[in-house]
């Protein structure tokens, strides 16, 4: 009741910003920016990392998104829909960035032998953290799986990153990359496998996982 | 190096039920499909163990998002939006 609550105030919000911005009252724009801002430059920071590319995505989507207001149907929330304007600007800043090294998802993978059977080779814990062997808590395993996902090639990286944390369905996340809903989804199942590696050594040092034996799937179930 | 044990019959291999990890867990298999797949996964610990480390990593990243939290925006980025914007620009100008 209480989230169903907020959550209504955020769409009356978002429906008052839209209608100051509209009629162009004076502190609306500075208003967008200071509400929204801040979420969006934590999706930038997900997506680019580095502070000074996240900075200018940021701009670029405000900007992007002042030029667009007078088109903007209201299809979506406000809200909703400046966080799509500001992934789009993120992956224009990507694009033209060089790329760093990175290892080949391949080593990453599940390996098998010729009868179909899984050979289960897990990585050494490479980021034993503080307290090399002790649980992990909340922050720790926040870095932890910020620092995994940062191990992934790019092209997997900003698909799980789409998916699995700005929680873009299969169709979205597809349409923004330039892809189809099949190779999104292959993308996708292989950047959690290689995830799924590089986190298994240290899944025992997570106290706060709870129960993941919960997994009847539906349809885009396990991000809701 | 271990290997899963259990394989017979009709039921799909190791390799068969982990690339198709996905689609099973988002309801997308036929149910005859998804039948063997659930016997597969009842039948061999190292998958079902594989299994559950997949889901924990999903749910890991969904809590990047969740519980991270937001950073402060910093004064000097708001002013150079709106700055931006009264002049007209149309692009990023490192902020």
């Amino acid at each position: 009741m209480a989230h169903a609550d907020t959550q209504a105030a955020g769409v009356e919000a978002d429906a008052e910003l839209l209608r100051r911005l509209r009629t162009g009252e004076s502190g609306a724009y500075e208003a967008l920016v200071r509400e929204m801002g801040p979420r969006l430059y934590a999706t930038a920071l997900r997506i680019l990392h580095r502070e000074e590319d996240a900075r200018d995505a940021v701009q670029d989507a405000f900007l992007s998104a002042f030029r667009s207001l007078p088109k903007f149907a209201g299809d979506s929330s406000l809200s909703t829909w400046m966080h799509r304007i500001a992934i789009n600007a993120c992956l224009m800043k990507l694009r033209t960035r060089r790329r760093k090294p990175e290892r080949s998802i391949e080593e990453l993978l599940p390996r098998y032998s010729d009868n179909g059977h899984r050979v289960q080779v897990e990585l050494a814990d490479q980021h034993g953290g503080e307290r090399p062997g002790a649980a992990l808590d909340q922050r720790e395993t926040g870095e932890m799986v910020r620092g995994a996902i940062e191990e992934l090639p790019e092209n997997y990286r900003i698909v799980l990153v789409l998916r699995d944390i700005e929680g873009l369905d299969t169709l979205e996340a597809a349409t923004v990359l330039g892809m189809t809903e099949n190779a999104l989804k292959t993308r996708l199942h292989r950047a959690r496998q290689a995830l799924r590696e590089l986190l298994a050594p240290r899944m025992g040092r997570i106290s706060e996982l709870g129960d993941v034996t919960r997994v009847a799937g539906g349809k885009e179930g396990l991000v809701s | 190096m271990t290997e899963c044990s259990k394989q017979s019959g009709s039921i799909p291999t190791c390799k068969h039920c982990i690339e198709f990890l996905m689609a099973y867990l988002d309801g997308e298999l036929p149910a005859s499909e998804k039948a063997t797949f659930d016997a597969h996964m009842a039948a061999c610990p190292p998958c079902h163990e594989y299994l559950r480390s997949y889901v924990a990593s999903v749910k890991l990243c969904g809590q990047q998002r969740r519980g991270g939290s937001v950073p402060e925006m910093p004064e000097e980025m708001v002013r150079a939006i709106l700055a931006a914007r009264e002049a007209g620009g149309s692009g990023s100008s490192g902020a």
